[in-house]
């Protein structure tokens, strides 16, 4: 403030020293909202005589007749106007968003966009809450570069994130800081509506200063904070309707026809329990029955905010449901928030931010791949259900098929689950001495949880029944601290020298606690009695509790030499509860350096570039996401009989591994940023290498060694990992006039994942398929790839069976007829054996891509985001519905596309019962397809009223559709779903609750 | 100001230096720790109940299914369930060849699970001070017994196997290959005869009311049949011997009784898998369930052959094939005190044979509310004393004893009313194959019996009876009239017809752990 008394008392006291003057007045606009602008400097071009705009906008200045005059204004673009005899000059600025010195959150500190020299993506708050989700990453998906996101569309779902590729088989997430407060690896529980701005560090030179957890990257979020002035009021409604493809599954007639094909076929008897010759009317759509076409998503959310200069305040209430395509199965929260922060003088300051929720919800079943496969000869209900006074047995058993009634499944639904949370953040902040800042933070995160379930008693059949009804109730209360202490020390010596220097101290504690318990025999199914207390046979309870806790010692020096050269070295020292004695402790340091090439003498007269820096960064993360107990074996419990009474034994129930340490990723960066033409084009460049070593995996042992865990799998430090990556983001942004802004922005990437070395449990086999496996994971080798056999199309005849020999003679694929798959005898060594298999696909994409468009046109504006994975394949399990195993139903068409004549032009094998030659049973390349799309995320249009029709604020109206549409070659249902899971075991299409298509209607007000 | 920045220093230096041990030391809560434990005699006691728990854990699935399936893929049994996906077992019935059986794979899994087990105790109770030193080797000899019990197990269903005998690491067993099947017989009879010496005797545990633990008469008993395996009769014929004249057991007077619930534990039980009803526990069994009529809570898996009921008539022997063979239609049921009139329902089109398992029947009334649910109180029988006779009967009559095994197998034999075989050499021999399969029908005996008997034209017994040639093949494809069999062709006729007499006298190892083990473990011939 003072600066800018001093410049006007300058400014004017220059005005009198020149001739030829003109006077010029005028007023300044912003052209966001048309609304004045005030504090505009308004500066004669090449001298230092200029003034300020006032409250109205209102400036008078009086400059050479030749002048030209520089409208600048911080965060708006700077506009150069030429006198030319005029006396009457009035400006509208454009708001520059992509202002070079935004600041940034970088974890324990704030920075200038200009100083980062790490590798930090920010999204700001419009980005987020313009995308309808429960959970804010979603929003993310195609707008960070190098940030892969997935999801599949069950409500309160939470997508997988992969930050810069997979360095590890234990997990993907990365960890989450909300205002300063680690809270895990979900954010489900936040309102998105309170996000200021989430950052992304993407390496570790950026995020070693959270060492323990952020071997998967960190994900910063600001929620907003009030400012000084009046009190202003945001409200929020949209209302969205999802819709679901109806997968096209056979009718009754055409599965009847399959069904006894298969038999016949193979020369059996048919063993068909439908009505003979049924007509589709006589059969089920069990699709219809059990999924609903439509389903709702809401979201309301009002928020306000004000200050005075000692005391600002900043709150929300908001709501969110979600509905299932089920009549069971959804997800709302209620989220409130009240961040306050009062200045006592000018050394104290002291806050709090305080956020409760509820969190409640039905689990949506997974009934969707029982709707497809059950067998439409069957009716919905008994013929004789009127007769039956439990209505959870009223429904039939598959005449053909082991499924179970998906009706009758979805009737019983009944579990869940109410979730209490309370997010506490007090601090205090004292700046003792110029420079000079102290913060102390003490967060608690309180989450209280009751699940509730209840088994019905019913009897559909001897393979389809519950003898007893029971009622469980799960009670889970977790409460995590973290107090983190700061000391920050920022200085600039001799007007060249920057130093920002922090040291800091945390503690933090993760405490669970558990108790469920159940009873059975519930006398009948009335609602009131789904309780454990109705019980009367069977009592059971279990509950206890788990600690772990984390200490740490952090550094941090920036230091940058004129904003031209910048250094950046931090150091985090961990001690975690979860590892034995002398492995607690792990250290994580992270050094990184930059060039602002722009801000250097020789670069001042060039017109190219408006910024040009390179920076280079290595740093050392660590990952302990493992069981609290993985380095203690347990004792269980397990129950014998001596005599004809129980007597109570005990088992080893974990196994310990006493040596288990640190994951550690090491990772170099290198970027270079970008900007030309007045930074309306902006490109950034980087690469990277990330290395884990000591990787954490709950690993497979060989059966042999005995132990309890089911496969043996016991926590170890596997081997290491590898992944090297590269991202460019292209963004053009151009404000053509005060009507017309557009943009553009390009992200794509492309990420190699690789297992150096997975030691003793290489390979690590995951995707379980008829007792063998899809997926090979295997040292020195891109990870989750499946490994099978290779086809070689369809015998057609039976001269083609029997010419598939050895060099003797002798049949390669004994059991094969006409219209079997030909597996390949890869190494000619004349048998079709475990030899043959080979890497038949990839689950990871080579290329990712997310495209932004966004433009406004006087009060429209427009967005469109696209998101797309390139060079992937899946392993499509849904083919498995061409074959009819067990008395699935089938693909509409399948009588017809299964192959049934010579030279037939299909790819689909013969039906058959028995499957002799393993068709279906064999991992091969005939399931692999390729699994690149290009998906439009959101297609959204807004209209924003004029003021002169809404006198008291802003409203806007808006509407968009989400997966609006999806391009690619993929024949299966959803492309992104089955890119979900574990990152060992990705890429298997097992028919998931897909992203469904919403269209939502959205209203703004603000006041 | 300055005071509470300095006071805050401190404060923040006695916490960098104070408490930070005690506060990363984090102790598992609800839970004993393997370290702390194996201090008192109740906690080694509890770890020996636990190795006993692994004969058969907690349900069907882990191990007793495979005892299921053994007898599906002898001559007196079928699948039999014929309305459903038959996955579970098709491939070992049919003799497929695969390698990816689920039901196996669990097998030798949770067998190795309950070897794991035995090795904690042989590792820990050896060193616990506070145990009485008859008490500790008693504990040690069960665990080791138990040991050899399920080594026994895996190298009767999958040949030499992998011999893990101490708590070993991933390490360990990454080098670890497959042991031959005399190495591991060795290791078995070691395991046995280490602990026959420390072991009570049956009426011992009688008085002390400890029913159901290991016997010197049990160990014996299975040591003979893991020699008699080996066709080491001498050997086995010592400790046939023993169990013989100690004593301790007997025939039940009455066939009927040996499968009844009310005489788990009888004189003619060596070895039981123990059982009770409680019903908040998993501490029954269900494998009744597996085996029962689909039209009587049942599931129907694995039912008597025709052949098998010709085999009881052919020898008149109406006593056993009334307890063993349930027929649809039948009236009256063995041990069942109901009647039915109008018939017992095994619906042929919903069961191959027509026919269940009735050993395994359950009563009507003695069956636990929740019926479909681990809560059964039969004991399954692993070994009883009819057994032994008719071990020591093979035994007598391959060492040249026929008057001695003739006197084991009439007494047998005079249980169910059937006359006195006079007959010797390999006549007598065949009287005593044909009692063992009388006798133990539908009790997980007979497809190691026919793995491993040797007939006159030099083969296997079990490639006599399978294979396109095959005697039961061609029993069922051409000359069986049965009207339930034949009529009911949704499980092949010609089961059994692809058996391969290189590769079907074992099972496959499971395949993923061939896979896992990079090599190191090597499958069966023929796989």
């Amino acid at each position: 403030m003072k600066k800018i008394f001093s410049i006007m008392l300058l400014m004017l006291l220059t005005v009198a020293a020149f001739a030829q003057n003109v006077t010029i007045t005028g007023n300044v606009k912003s052209g966001n909202d048309n609304m004045p602008l005030i504090g505009t400097t308004i500066v004669e071009k090449g001298t230092t005589n200029g003034t300020i705009s006032d409250i109205d906008g209102n400036y008078s200045v009086t400059v050479a007749s030749n002048a030209t005059l520089v409208f600048s204004m911080v965060g708006f673009e700077t506009q150069e106007i030429s006198v030319k005899g005029q006396t009457t000059i009035n400006v509208t600025l454009m708001e520059d968003t992509k202002n070079i010195d935004e600041v940034v959150v970088i974890g324990y500190g704030t920075a200038k966009r200009s100083e980062v020299t790490g590798s930090i993506s920010s999204v700001a708050a419009d980005d987020i809450t313009s995308f309808n989700s429960g959970n804010a990453m979603n929003a993310l998906q195609s707008k960070i570069n190098g940030v892969q996101i997935s999801n599949n569309g069950t409500p309160g779902s939470s997508p997988r994130v992969i930050i810069r590729g997979v360095t590890t088989v234990n997990g993907s997430n990365p960890l989450y800081v909300v205002d300063g407060m680690p809270v895990g690896d979900n954010i489900n529980f936040l309102n998105n509506e309170d996000i200021e701005s989430m950052e992304v560090l993407k390496d570790a030179s950026a995020s070693a200063i959270y060492g323990t957890r952020a071997s998967n990257g960190v994900v910063l979020i600001t929620t907003k904070k009030g400012k000084k002035g009046q009190a202003k009021f945001q409200f929020t409604a949209n209302v969205g309707i999802s819709t679901i493809g109806d997968p096209d599954v056979a009718k009754a007639s055409e599965y009847e026809k399959v069904y006894k094909t298969r038999y016949t076929n193979d020369k059996q008897v048919p063993a068909y329990n439908g009505i003979d010759n049924i007509t589709d009317a006589e059969g089920t759509d069990w699709w219809e029955s059990t999924v609903n076409k439509l389903a709702v998503t809401q979201n309301y959310n009002l928020s306000f905010s004000g200050g005075t200069d000692n005391f600002v305040y900043s709150g929300s209430f908001g709501y969110y449901r979600q509905e299932s395509h089920y009549n069971y199965g959804w997800w709302d929260k209620f989220n409130g928030r009240l961040n306050t922060e009062y200045t006592f003088n000018k050394y104290v300051k002291l806050g709090v931010e305080f956020a409760p929720k509820l969190e409640r919800w039905d689990d949506t079943p997974n009934l969707m791949g029982a709707a497809m496969s059950m067998d439409p000869t069957t009716a919905i209900f008994r013929y004789d259900w009127e007769t039956i006074s439990n209505e959870y047995s009223w429904y039939s058993r598959s005449n053909n098929n082991q499924e179970w009634n998906p009706v009758a499944s979805l009737k019983r639904q009944t579990a869940h689950s109410n979730e209490f949370g309370l997010l506490m953040n007090p601090y205090i902040e004292i700046k003792p001495l110029e420079g000079l800042t102290f913060r102390s933070q003490f967060g608690d995160n309180a989450r209280f949880r009751i699940s509730d379930g209840f088994t019905p008693e019913f009897f559909i059949d001897n393979l389809e029944q519950a003898t007893t009804s029971k009622a469980e109730r799960n009670s889970q209360t977790w409460n995590d601290w973290n107090w983190t202490n700061t000391l920050n020390y920022q200085k600039t010596f001799a007007d060249a020298h920057n130093l920002n220097v922090m040291v800091g101290y945390t503690m933090e504690k993760f405490s669970h606690y558990w108790l469920t318990g159940s009873r059975e025999a519930i006398p009948n199914n009335n609602e009131n009695l789904w309780y454990v207390s109705a019980g009367t046979e069977n009592q059971l309870a279990s509950g206890s509790d788990d600690f772990s806790t984390l200490v740490s010692y952090l550094g941090r020096l920036m230091y940058n030499y004129k904003s031209r050269y910048y250094l950046t070295a931090s150091v985090r020292f961990d001690g975690s509860s979860k590892f034995p004695e002398g492995n607690k402790f792990a250290t994580f340091p992270a050094v990184s350096l930059a060039w602002r090439v722009t801000g250097e003498e020789f670069m001042q007269n060039q017109h190219i570039f408006s910024n040009l820096k390179l920076r280079a960064g290595w740093g050392k993360v660590g990952n302990q996401s493992i069981d609290n107990s993985a380095y203690l074996s347990t004792i269980g419990t397990s129950y014998y009989t001596v005599n004809g009474q129980m007597v109570t034994g005990s088992q080893v129930s974990s196994t310990a591994n006493t040596a288990i340490q640190w994951e550690t990723v090491e990772d170099y960066n290198l970027g270079l940023d970008m900007g030309f033409l007045n930074d309306r084009l902006s490109a950034t460049f980087e690469i990277y290498k990330k290395k884990t070593s000591d990787m954490l995996l709950k690993e497979a042992n060989l059966l042999i060694l005995g132990y309890p865990e089911w496969a043996g799998q016991i926590w170890t430090n596997v081997g290491s990992m590898e992944a090297n990556g590269w991202e460019l983001s292209l963004n053009w942004k151009d404000n053509v006039n005060h009507d017309f802004k557009y943009e553009v922005g390009v992200n794509i990437s492309g990420v190699k994942n690789k297992a150096k070395d997975l030691g003793l449990s290489s390979p690590i086999l995951t995707g379980g398929f008829n007792g063998d496996y899809i997926i090979r994971n295997e040292s020195d080798a891109e990870i989750s790839r499946f490994y099978g056999y290779k086809t070689l199309g369809l015998f057609q005849n039976w001269e083609d069976v029997n010419s598939y020999t050895d060099e003797h003679g002798n049949l390669l694929q004994p059991n094969a007829q006409p219209g079997d798959l030909i597996f390949d005898d890869l190494n000619n060594d004349g048998v079709i054996d475990e030899n043959d298999k080979t890497f038949i696909g990839n689950a990871f994409p080579k290329m990712y891509m997310g495209i932004n468009l966004g433009a406004s046109y006087k009060n429209w504006d427009f967005s469109m985001n696209f998101y797309g994975t390139f060079g992937n394949d899946i392993f499509n399990r849904t083919r498995e519905r061409y074959s009819g195993t067990g008395g699935q139903n089938v693909w509409a068409g399948t009588l017809e596309d299964a192959w049934h004549y010579e030279g037939q032009d299909t790819d689909i094998p013969r039906l058959s019962y028995n499957d002799a030659n393993a068709n279906y049973l064999t991992v091969s390349d005939w399931w692999v397809e390729n699994g690149s799309y290009l998906r439009c995320k959101q297609l959204q249009i807004g209209y924003t009223f004029p003021q002169r029709m809404i006198k008291f604020g802003t409203l806007r109206v808006s509407a968009s559709a989400q997966n609006l549409f999806t391009i690619t070659k993929y024949s299966g249902w959803d492309p992104e779903t089955a890119v979900t899971g574990s990152v060992t075991e990705s890429g298997i299409d097992n028919v998931a609750y897909p992203n469904t298509r919403i269209f939502m209607f959205g209203v703004n007000l603000n006041f | 100001m300055k005071n509470i920045f300095k006071y805050s220093i401190i404060a923040a230096a006695a916490m960098l230096t104070g408490c930070t041990d005690d506060f990363l030391s984090q102790d598992i809560k609800g839970t004993q720790v393997l370290d702390n434990y194996f201090t008192t005699s109740e906690e080694c006691l509890a770890s020996v109940y636990g190795c006993y728990q692994s004969i058969a854990f907690d349900d069907w699935w882990q191990v007793y299914n495979t005892y299921v399936t053994a007898d599906i893929c002898t001559d007196d049994g079928w699948m039999n369930n014929t309305t459903q996906g038959q996955d579970g077992y098709i491939d070992l019935a049919l003799y497929q060849g695969k390698t990816t059986s689920g039901t196996l794979s669990n097998f030798w899994q949770y067998r190795y699970k309950g070897i794991h087990n035995c090795n904690v105790v042989l590792e820990y109770v050896p060193g616990v001070s506070s145990l009485q030193e008859d008490v500790k080797n008693r504990y040690i000899a069960e665990a080791k017994a138990l040991r050899g019990y399920f080594y026994f197990e895996l190298v009767k269903n999958f040949g030499g196997v992998p011999l893990v005998t101490t708590m070993a690491t991933p390490v360990d067993a990454a080098n670890m290959k497959r042991a031959s099947i005399d190495e591991t017989y060795a290791q078995i009879e070691q395991d046995y005869k280490d602990a026959i010496e420390y072991l009570p005797s049956r009426s011992e545990t009688v008085k002390n009311s400890e029913l159901g633990r290991l016997t010197k008469g049990a160990v014996q008993g299975l040591l003979a049949k893991a020699l008699l395996y080996q066709e080491k009769y001498d050997e086995a014929k010592t400790y046939l011997d023993e169990v013989i004249n100690s004593g301790e057991y007997d025939l039940l007077p009455d066939f009927s009784q040996v499968w009844d619930m009310d005489y788990n534990n009888s004189v003619e039980g060596l070895f039981e898998i123990q059982t009770n009803d409680n019903s908040s526990y998993s501490v029954g069994e269900r494998i009744s369930v597996v085996v029962g009529s689909r039209d009587d809570s049942g599931w129907s898996w694995s039912g008597p052959s025709s052949d098998l009921e010709n085999a009881y008539i052919a020898a008149g022997d109406e006593i056993r094939l009334f307890n063993t063979i349930i027929k649809h239609g039948a009236t009256t049921l063995p041990r069942e005190s109901q009647t039915f009139a109008d018939g017992y329902t095994v619906s042929p089109n919903k069961h191959k044979s027509g026919r269940v398992n009735g050993k395994l029947y359950i009563p009507q009334s003695k069956r636990p509310d929740n019926y479909d649910a681990p809560h059964i109180p039969l004991n399954y029988r692993l070994l009883r004393y009819a057994d032994v006779l008719l071990m020591a009967a093979e035994v007598e009559n391959a060492l040249g004893n026929d008057s001695k095994a003739q006197e084991y197998l009439n007494k047998v034999r005079n249980r169910v009313n059937l006359a006195d075989v006079s007959s010797t050499g390999k006549a007598l021999r065949d009287a005593i194959r044909l009692e063992r399969r009388l006798e133990l029908a539908c009790e997980a005996n007979r497809l190691y019996d026919i793995r491993r008997w040797t007939d006159d034209n030099g083969k296997k017994v079990a490639c006599n009876l399978f294979g396109p040639n095959g005697s039961w093949v061609k029993y069922n494809t051409q000359e069986s009239t049965d009207p339930f069999e034949t009529t009911n062709l949704i499980e092949p006729q010609d089961e059994g017809i692809n058996f391969i007499e290189t590769r079907d006298l074992l099972f496959p190892i499971p395949n993923t752990e061939i896979v896992q083990s990079n090599g190191m473990l090597e499958q069966n011939p023929g796989y």
